[in-house]
């Protein structure tokens, strides 16, 4: 299986940071891909599927978060992420 | 009333084993997660069928920590190293609550009690025998030294009677959750679960926050009826959710609730309250370690006015001070806290704290019915600072594109410093309304502490200075743009509230639960009518009279059907 690496930039755009809601639903989608899925803040990388892990990234307001994903369906995962990230965490 | 049950924990004693076989000991660790997963959404689904929203919250975030991948992996490590599966589980659950609890976030710190809930929950399945046997066979009145939310609500609910907590804080998650099923709550009894035992008779009361012991039988007896009466009272006033409050000569009045939190807002809007008249923003700081930001507070109060629209919400600014003290203020200490720097007067003098709070509720003003009220105001020069507070508040906020137009709402200040009834009228042009707070006012009016029981019998409502002074406000506010609106205990006695629909309150703001016997009264009165007993009611030479005047109104309830 060929594993595939994306790094790219996210920004917080939901008004109280990644915090409850966001945060859940954050886990719940990086959680239906295979691959490995990774947020940076500051040098500190913290796993995406783990809710208390990106809990305490402290991500806030306006931050700019490294995505690295890494995994066999880590294309369908960047997009699909950004595109939370981008839509303010609102399911369409 | 009912019977005590005394919840225990039975706390987990995990001790530091080691295992030969940790392929078995990860196998029992599935097994365990397995069935705590299961319990999670067999009680997940009994929330739905109660519609229970606030309860399905607390347990989908549950759900999501034990499916949490990097907590397990760190069990498991330590499994592979060759302890149990219950130490290891217990030491990961450790280093994952220190973690979230030195985060410094209120949010994280109470996720930090819901890893040790879980954990508790599958180290019940790891451990043979522990299985509690916290299961109640009859209704009872549950008491512990703390309740987990999970624990409260893997409990059939009709068993419960009422719960007793020794440590736990109003704010826990377990006594919001209690106010929000309307199961009588009382937190902070201290060595309760030392002094009562199992099966021992219990009278409460949440109300006064009093507890009896194996009261005699004439007391059970009389508790027994009173609850009785209350039932069918409770029962007949519901008639009313759905009524507007209209008088016999049909003149429109409100009837809204207090509220302290958002939990309230349910059973107030299940009363069919028709708006806020008083919401108690300083609870939102209580058992709190730093100020709320500016957007945590803009949620809360954007809830508040979409949800009560299109009555009015009527927000008190912080009224800290007096008995309620703020640990991250580090205010000095003072002589006398109550005629001491609260309520307006502190937060002229903490513009951090109050500034954030103007800005959240002018934000927030656009989804409804917006009043903002200012608590112990004394003089005029604090009108003009707060009203110019506001003006400010709302260029920055027009400058930042925070708002895109000039924010409506109205602006108004409580009456419980009695100076103010003097200076009422030269107040009246800088105002849209006011609201007496009748708990306060009367404690200074009377100059009674009112949490001192030497002096408990003075504290009293229907002394006749009290209605003489409501008076001097009406008369003062006649004919004016202002309107009144009373919130405090008094607005909840029935059979004052003609008097106060005689002297042209036209909003009444009550706790939830003396909603409906509030509107009752309303419906069942004529103003006309009620002008002639307010004459006379004036005319009162002491309490007694005046009790006796108003006692002659036949009871709320006994009328109609």
């Amino acid at each position: 299986m060929t594993n595939f690496k994306f790094e790219t930039t996210v920004q917080v755009l939901t008004e109280s940071g990644l915090h409850a809601r966001p945060a859940g639903i954050l886990v719940k989608v990086a959680s239906q891909f295979k691959s490995k899925v990774e947020l940076e803040k500051n040098g500190v990388k913290k796993n995406a599927k783990s809710i208390m892990s990106l809990l305490s990234l402290g991500a806030l307001h306006g931050d700019h978060l490294n995505l690295i994903i890494e995994g066999e369906d880590a294309e369908a995962a960047e997009m699909e992420i950004k595109k939370l990230f981008q839509n303010i965490f609102e399911i369409s | 009333m009912g019977p005590a049950f005394i919840f225990t924990h039975q706390q987990i004693k995990v001790l530091k084993e080691k295992s030969e076989n940790f392929q078995f000991e990860i196998e029992k660790l599935d097994q365990a997660y397995f069935k705590t997963e299961n319990d999670l959404n067999k009680l997940i689904e009994s929330q739905k069928l109660n519609g229970s929203n606030t309860s399905i919250e607390i347990l989908e975030a549950h759900k999501m920590m034990l499916q949490d991948p990097e907590w397990k992996d760190q069990t498991l490590d330590l499994i592979k190293q060759g302890f149990t599966a219950s130490f290891s589980l217990q030491e990961s659950s450790r280093f994952f609550k220190s973690m979230l609890e030195n985060l410094n976030d209120e949010y994280l710190k109470a996720r930090a009690d819901d890893i040790v809930d879980l954990t508790q929950r599958v180290l019940g399945y790891l451990i043979a025998g522990t299985k509690t046997q916290n299961k109640l066979l009859e209704p009872s009145i549950l008491i512990a030294q703390d309740l987990l939310p999970t624990e409260f609500l893997s409990i059939d609910r009709n068993m419960i009677l009422g719960i007793i907590l020794e440590n736990s804080s109003n704010s826990s998650h377990t006594a919001i959750l209690a106010k929000t099923f309307e199961i009588p709550c009382i937190v902070g009894a201290k060595e309760v679960t030392q002094s009562v035992r199992n099966q021992d008779f219990i009278l409460m009361d949440a109300l006064k926050a009093q507890i009896q012991v194996n009261p005699d039988d004439t007391k059970k007896l009389q508790a027994l009826k009173d609850l009785e009466l209350q039932k069918i009272e409770n029962k007949n006033l519901e008639i009313y959710i759905q009524k507007p409050s209209i008088s016999l000569d049909q003149i429109e009045f409100e009837v809204a609730s207090n509220l302290s939190c958002l939990d309230d807002l349910k059973i107030a809007q299940a009363k069919g309250t028709e708006g806020c008249g008083l919401f108690r923003s300083e609870f939102l700081l209580l058992d709190r370690q730093s100020m709320p930001l500016e957007h945590e507070q803009h949620e809360i109060y954007k809830t508040l006015l979409q949800n009560l629209k299109p009555h009015k919400v009527i927000i008190r600014l912080f009224d800290i001070g007096g008995d309620k003290q703020l640990p991250f203020l580090n205010l000095p200490k003072e002589e006398n806290p109550f005629l001491g720097l609260r309520g307006l007067r502190l937060c002229l003098k903490n513009l951090d704290l109050m500034k954030p709070q103007l800005r959240a509720l002018l934000r927030a003003s656009q989804f409804g019915s917006l009043g903002i009220m200012a608590p112990m105001v004394t003089t005029r020069e604090e009108v003009i600072q707060f009203r110019e507070l506001l003006k400010i508040c709302e260029e920055e906020l027009l400058n930042e594109k925070l708002i895109s137009t000039r924010p409506i709402y109205e602006v108004g200040i409580m009456v419980e410093v009695p100076a103010i009834a003097f200076i009422l009228k030269d107040l009246i042009p800088l105002l849209d309304f006011i609201s007496v707070g009748t708990n306060d006012l009367i404690q200074y009016l009377c100059a009674t502490d009112r949490m001192n029981s030497e002096v408990a019998h003075l504290h009293d409502a229907y002394h006749p200075a009290v209605l003489r002074f409501l008076k001097l406000i009406a008369h003062e506010t006649a004919n004016s743009k202002v309107w009144m609106g009373l919130c405090g205990e008094l607005a909840g006695q029935s059979d004052y509230v003609p008097l106060l629909m005689a002297l042209g309150f036209k909003e009444l703001s009550v706790s939830p639960g003396s909603l409906l016997k509030t509107r009752a009264r309303i419906c069942q009165t004529s103003v006309k009518a009620s002008r002639a007993l307010l004459e006379q009611a004036l005319k009162a030479q002491s309490s007694i009279e005046l009790k006796d005047l108003l006692g002659h109104i036949p009871k709320v309830g006994a009328l109609q059907s």
